[in-house]
């Protein structure tokens, strides 16, 4: 296999397919808080997939029995079905090899603490996956294609290529990311009603709790996307289709940049149980409490549900699935956010957002200020008349103040 | 299905030209009862449209659901719409505790006896600076 390697050859394709390869990293990366030393790992651990997907082929020739790609071409004779299948197949040994290098490494490490980190390692991974594809092209075509098709071939994969295979894999993470927390995330659903019939009928049918059937749909649900925008651009790319191919691409990385602006990826998700902070609220009523955001989230009462979210956070600080619900809403009402608007502005999907007139509590506390403001008492009465009772929560809040215990606060 | 029980006072001469009602809620305001049950008291704001007050006593309320906050919010802002006063009496902690998380206590004052809430209802709301 390595005999007649040309390594003067090698070394100057992976000279040119590091400029890019550097280039989105700083895009990707350069602001990104945290250790760049794991995203370089991740990415030099992509650098390691394309040979072994290279490995499986040979060992193909060497085992035709196993050649799933002459099996499709033996079996379905139609070219665009040929194609198409392929494609798939290809497109799934690419994804799924990509994924595991996250998931091997998260397996051993807490490498994954939030969904956007998932997003992250998977764009590193996939950087990794194109910078070695690139070097194994450039190598390939190197002499044997002019000089003009060569540099416009490495322009082409250096943008669109490397890009594409970011978002395949950006996208394939986020859902392996959801996966990850699918128990915080199922509980969260339950409140909101939101277990839908695919989960509960994996759930059925594998005899699996809900959020390990959740967890398993999501990966599914992930690949499945992952592949079949890999399957579709490599036809595009088959068949030479430029124009839609850079809609695709563009369009494609909106989306990634959507999904790792949402305040609910930044959530750290993982709890060290021993560093758990008690909750102060009764379960039973924390329940209704969270019973109630649910019901608000989906009446997309977000303010309400947002300020509601922050008192019981007082209360119970580690529980993610109120932290779940503060992002969401805080996600729904964010209507700042460029890449929403331009998908909002394509895909012609307008959301009631913002502050209205379903907050109700939220409402009324407004008026009840205003009101406050311009009320006066009649002139005539006394102070005695006018001066009412205080509520238990205002002498509750003034007692709390001179009390050293500070286990029972409220933001009032 | 779970058992709960409103009774309705009339405290008739509490503020002069307006109507005042005592809603007693005793047992767990749940699923299962909350739709019915909570329509007595909306009877009530039908047959007063303007100037009512409610007084709701909660001292032997034992639990409440999500549904019955929601229908509190709506009542509160059904009545204060129509210049009523709306105040709460007696509240155990437990739902006090939920009130509060809620923000309800924001908008309902809450107090730890009758009297002071029937007081409430019949003094001028204050005036902040």
């Amino acid at each position: 296999m390595f005999e007649n390697t040309n390594i003067y050859l090698l070394g100057l394709s992976a000279l040119f397919a590091a400029i890019p390869a550097i280039v989105w990293f700083f895009v990707l990366f350069n602001k990104e808080e945290g250790s760049k030393k794991t995203v370089l790992l991740i990415f030099f651990l992509g650098c390691l997939t394309p040979p072994i997907l290279l490995l499986i082929q040979e060992a193909w020739q060497a085992f035709p029995k196993f050649n799933l790609a002459a099996f499709i071409e033996n079996t379905v004779h139609e070219q665009n079905y040929q194609y198409i299948l392929i494609f798939v197949l290809f497109g799934a040994m690419e994804e799924i090899i990509k994924l595991y290098v996250i998931a091997a490494v998260d397996k051993h490490t807490l490498l994954i603490r939030k969904i956007g980190d998932a997003i992250r390692y998977s764009l590193a991974a996939a950087l990794g996956f194109s910078f070695a594809e690139n070097i194994y092209y450039l190598y390939q075509f190197w002499g044997s294609i002019g000089i003009g098709e060569l540099t416009g071939m490495y322009i082409f994969r250096s943008i669109f290529t490397t890009c594409a295979h970011m978002i395949f894999s950006g996208i394939f993470g986020y859902y392996y990311g959801i996966g990850k927390f699918s128990i915080d995330i199922t509980e969260q659903a339950k409140w909101k009603g939101e277990i839908d019939l695919g989960t509960k009928l994996i759930a059925k049918t594998f005899n699996l709790p809900i959020s390990h059937a959740f967890k398993q749909k999501m990966v599914i649900k992930g690949l499945l996307i992952a592949v079949t925008i890999h399957a579709i651009y490599n036809f595009l790319l088959q068949f030479n289709y430029v124009p839609p191919i850079i809609i695709f691409v563009i369009l494609g990385y909106v989306y990634l940049q959507y999904l790792l602006s949402r305040k609910a990826g930044h959530l750290i998700l993982t709890t060290d149980i021993s560093n758990k902070t008690r909750s102060t609220i009764a379960k039973k009523d924390e329940e209704v409490v969270i019973e109630l955001l649910g019901m608000w989230f989906n009446e997309k009462r977000y303010v309400d549900v947002i300020h509601i979210c922050e008192r019981l956070l007082e209360r119970d600080p580690d529980n993610n699935v109120i932290k779940l619900f503060k992002a969401q809403a805080d996600d729904k009402i964010e209507d700042g956010n460029v890449y929403k608007k331009i998908l909002n502005a394509i895909f012609k999907s307008s959301e009631d957002l913002g502050i209205n007139d379903k907050n109700l509590i939220e409402k009324y506390v407004s008026k009840k200020d205003i009101l406050s403001k311009t009320k006066f008492y009649p002139k005539s009465q006394t102070q005695s008349q006018a001066q009412p009772p205080a509520p238990i929560v205002e002498k509750e809040k003034s007692d709390k103040q001179s009390q050293t215990d500070d286990s029972f606060r409220l933001n009032i | 299905m779970t058992e709960v029980n409103i009774t309705i006072e009339d405290l008739a001469n509490l503020v002069p030209g307006q109507a005042t009602k005592v809603i007693q809620i005793s047992g767990q305001l749940d699923e299962s009862n909350v739709d019915e049950k909570i329509q007595q008291v909306y009877k009530t704001v039908e047959e007063n449209p303007k100037n009512l007050n409610l007084i709701f006593d909660l001292e032997n309320l034992e639990y409440m659901n999500s549904k019955s906050i929601g229908y509190l919010t709506d009542l509160y802002g059904k009545i204060t719409e129509a210049g009523g006063k709306v105040v709460i009496a007696k509240a155990r902690p437990n739902i006090l505790d939920i009130l509060q998380v809620v923000g309800l206590t924001q908008l309902i004052q809450a107090f730890d006896n009758l009297e002071a809430a029937k007081s409430a209802i019949s003094t001028p709301a204050k005036a902040s600076a």
